[in-house]
């Protein structure tokens, strides 16, 4: 029988900070903080929360653009401005870019002013979208803890909002079972006075095993943000005028963002690793902005880790106009659905589950105006979606499994393949000239020196496991076993879980640089503008230093690197959501129901098809096969006495 | 004394032979489900049988009512007079030879061996098969119930499984039996469809027959 346990941890609180902190963009927050083993924290009932922002600092040393990869480093001046004009941009100064867009003659000027803000993360971890409190995951602390607060987050700068949880309500962990107070909480979860614990999250803090983290990468990976200039742990993620509106509304198809301009388009034309980013016309783009659609989120969620189709596996460029095969909701020829269908968007707040999934949404079709939740299959497909005709058992399986187990056969079926594994420890080889090698196998980069050894896959089966919407993280700092496997993120929940169904993820295997003396994982500055950058200098141990001193800095982590590393096989899962398929190419009854089928370390109990008593089998086939004998034994023996009396009747 | 005896009424025979292709379908179907054989997917096998085993529930469910109305029941009400002799035909007798120590009459149509086996699979076979298999199809209504705490779903499984076996050896053997072992060979197979039996030309002496009751 199953456990009928409450098992949501603190980070499944309904958190709508956003709304209350007036931003711009954002996601309906399930997780801003997810809980974990680590920080602990003592509060009452008089704890209160208090979201605090990045102060302002001094602008560090990251903040440089125009950074050349592969050994050809690029001119700044080629990016349009001088180098001078590119700091000030990237670090907060903005008043050039800001004259120069009024110039434009175009409103878009004041939006552009201050060219900080905090939206954007697209494509990190789960993101279905934008990645509006980005600031809030960053900085969520006690108020009534504040010398903890402090020492731990103090570099953290200012509070600016205040949230009164209502009493009761926040979750806590006594460190063997998670607690939430009463349902309908503001912040569900109960306080007891005990130690809570959680964790922060977010593109700042989580690691990956493709491009390790953010820390001393800011200005590339910050190049899908949507907001100009996040250069740095420094970024004032609620500065409305930073928000680059354009990446979401251009409507021409021209616009956008440089892979290394910490969220700016290129000003010039500007090459890039053999491909010439094309200024976009900036003005043409704002007179022609428009709704969202399947490009203008493509253009960043189908680029995560790097390139189209490289992380997620179910999101790539082939989704901007899929077939019916691939995506049987979005053809356009079909019922075309944008991103914004599901995700849905109401007053630039938006549906999406990242860090905390919606596992299990069993609330059934989400009525339009009264219900908030409109993201899951479920949402409009019910909770019995089947069509019943002799049997009802398909419905019957929604209890246990997600839509997208059986509906979502094969990832990256869209012919661009994905990317998995990913090993780091190969990295390094490069010419007589010092250029990274690059080897490539069917058209695919299997070897790349600034990155290790490569491997791709399409119509890649997804893995199967039991998820309640909790992934629980490896973060700097985490105790490592290495010689496992590390999972960096990990899916929570089994077959007794109440909460869990069978989920489908793209796993990605890695194999990324760790601390050989703490045991814990490390982050490496990857590009930057000096040779502690590894796609600089190629030496590992100065880009670890690099890395691991800019987390500390930016207030990621305070775990130190012992100048030992070695690497450690990781994994990674992914929710896979995306490429629905139709009806009629949904995985078969038979791929489970049948021995050794695709769910068979999963499921316990008796599966139809699966499991049989090894005695009755035994026995019964062989009693089966003993009155065939003694039947067949039975006639033979009367068609040979039979023979042998016509024989003496015919002679006698 | 006729040369044909009539032995099965058309609902008799139309009872025995849908209920054999029912029975032969349930098995094609239900081994599929089983994962014995793949020759149909298993969602096509799941809807066959269950379509199946509804058809058949409805036919057996006319057919109690038809042999309560008509008294056919006592057909099967088993008897060990003659038991041994029919034995030890199958045994030996029929290798020599020799005739049948039993005649099949419209109010004696089973032997008692026959009785025995028929008995078997209606009283014990059948609602085994019946009862856990209605159990597996509609296991979603009752797993959240005292009978879902206390039945593993397992039990039921094997139940339905190890039943499945006793019919496919009941199946062979009375193929073998009924289909085979007349005079000529096929003699009962014939009655079974056409409801007589031909009396001309038998080796066997209808005088004999314990259960001869004049026609």
């Amino acid at each position: 029988m199953r456990d009928r346990r409450e098992p949501k941890p603190l980070d499944q609180v309904l958190f709508q900070v956003q709304r209350q902190m007036g931003r711009h963009l954002g996601i309906r927050l399930r997780a801003v903080i997810a809980a974990g083993d680590r920080q602990s924290r003592v509060f009452d009932e008089g704890a209160e929360l208090v979201i605090r922002r990045l102060g302002q600092q001094t602008p560090g040393e990251e903040h440089r653009a125009g950074e050349g990869l592969r050994g050809a480093p690029i001119d700044p001046s080629q990016l349009g401005f001088p180098e001078a004009a590119i700091e000030g941009r990237i670090v907060g100064n903005q008043r050039m870019v800001a004259d120069e867009v009024r110039d434009l003659g175009h409103d878009l000027a004041g939006r552009w002013g201050r060219a900080h803000h905090g939206v954007g993360d697209p494509g990190q971890l789960r993101d279905e979208g934008w990645d509006a409190p980005t600031g809030i995951h960053q900085a969520l602390v006690l108020r009534d803890d504040l010398t903890i607060a402090d020492q731990d987050r103090g570099d953290l700068g200012r509070a600016i909002a205040v949230i009164r949880r209502q009493p009761r309500c926040l979750e806590v962990d006594d460190h063997d079972g998670f607690h939430r107070g009463p349902p309908g909480c503001g912040l569900a979860g109960a306080a007891r006075g005990k130690s809570a614990t959680y964790r922060i999250l977010g593109k700042r803090f989580a690691l990956n095993n493709l491009c390790l983290g953010i820390a001393g990468s800011y200005q590339r990976c910050s190049a899908c943000h949507a907001g100009y200039g996040w250069s740095d742990g420094d970024f004032d993620f609620t500065a409305e005028d930073l928000v680059d509106c354009l990446v979401c509304h251009d409507t021409t198809g021209t616009y956008v963002k440089f892979p290394i301009g910490a969220g700016h388009p290129p000003y010039e034309d500007t090459p890039f690793r053999g491909d010439l980013f094309r200024a976009p016309d900036l003005v043409e783009v704002a007179q022609h902005v428009g709704p969202t659609s399947r490009a203008t989120c493509g253009a960043c969620h189908f680029e995560g880790g790097g390139g189209d189709a490289v992380k997620h596996g179910d999101l790539d460029g082939s989704l901007s106009a899929p077939t019916r095969a691939l995506d049987v909701h979005m053809p356009p020829d079909g019922r075309n659905f944008q991103c914004s269908t599901c995700h849905e968007f109401s007053g630039h707040v938006q549906e999406g589950s990242r860090y905390q999934v919606t596992a299990k949404p069993m609330s059934g079709i989400a009525v339009p105006g009264r219900d908030s939740d409109r993201l899951a299959c479920e949402s409009c497909h019910g909770t019995a979606p089947h069509r019943p005709g002799v049997h009802d058992k398909l419905n019957e399986h929604v209890e246990v499994t997600a839509c997208q187990t059986c509906h979502i056969p094969t990832m990256a079926r869209g012919g661009r393949p994905t990317k998995t594994p990913w090993d780091w420890s190969t990295a390094g080889r490069r010419d007589d000239a010092g250029r990274p090698i690059v080897e490539e196998r069917d058209g695919l980069v299997v070897y790349d020196g600034m990155k290790g050894d490569l491997r791709w896959a399409e119509n890649l089966r997804p893995e199967y496991r039991w998820f309640n919407g909790t992934m629980r993280y490896t973060l700097l700092g985490d105790a490592i076993d290495p010689d496992a496997t590390v999972a960096i993120n990990r899916p929570e929940g089994d077959a007794t879980d109440p909460g869990a169904r069978i989920w489908p993820f793209k796993i990605i295997d890695g194999r990324q640089p760790y601390d050989t003396r703490h045991q814990t994982l490390l982050v490496a500055r990857l590009f930057g503008p000096d040779e502690t950058a590894y796609w600089r200098g190629y030496d590992w141990d100065k880009a670890l230093h690099a890395g691991m001193a800019e987390a500390r800095r930016v207030g990621q982590s305070d775990a130190t690197y012992s100048g030992e590393f070695g690497f450690v096989d990781t994994r990674m899962y992914w929710p896979v959501s995306h490429m629905v398929a139709p009806a009629e190419d949904a995985i078969r009854c038979g791929a489970c129901h049948r021995r050794h089928g695709l769910l068979d370390d999963l499921v316990t109990g008796y599966v139809p098809g699966r499991d049989r008593h090894p005695l009755i089998e035994s026995i019964g086939w062989w009693a089966v096969a003993l009155t065939f004998l003694a039947v067949a034994g039975h006639g033979l023996a009367r068609y040979l006495a039979y023979r042998r009396r016509s024989a003496q009747e015919s002679t006698g | 004394m006729t040369d044909k005896v009539r032995l099965f009424t058309l609902y008799e025979r139309f009872w025995h032979w849908s209920q054999a292709v029912l029975i032969f379908g349930l098995l094609y179907t239900g081994l599929a489900l089983h994962g014995t054989h793949r020759l149909i997917g298993y969602g096509t096998a799941l809807e066959m049988h269950i379509l199946l085993a509804w058809s058949l529930i409805g036919l057996w469910a006319f057919t109690i009512f038809w042999h309560l109305v008509t008294g056919e029941w006592r057909q099967y009400v088993p008897t060990h007079r003659g038991l041994l002799a029919i034995v030890g035909y199958y045994a030996y007798g029929i290798f020599s030879g020799e005739p049948k120590p039993f005649v099949s009459t419209a109010a004696a149509k089973h032997n008692p061996l026959q009785r025995l086996a028929y008995l078997g699979f209606k009283a014990a076979i059948a609602p085994a098969l019946w009862i856990s298999g209605l159990l597996l199809l509609f296991f979603a209504t009752w797993k959240t119930t005292v009978l879902g705490d206390w039945l593993p779903l397992a039990w039921v499984a094997w139940t339905h499984v190890a039943a499945t076996f006793a019919l496919m050896v009941f199946a062979i053997g009375h193929i073998c039996m009924a289909a085979t072992t007349g005079d000529p060979w096929y003699a009962y197979l014939k009655a079974m469809v056409t409801g007589y039996k031909d009396t001309r030309g038998s080796t066997s002496d209808p005088g004999q027959g314990a259960g001869e009751a004049g026609s």
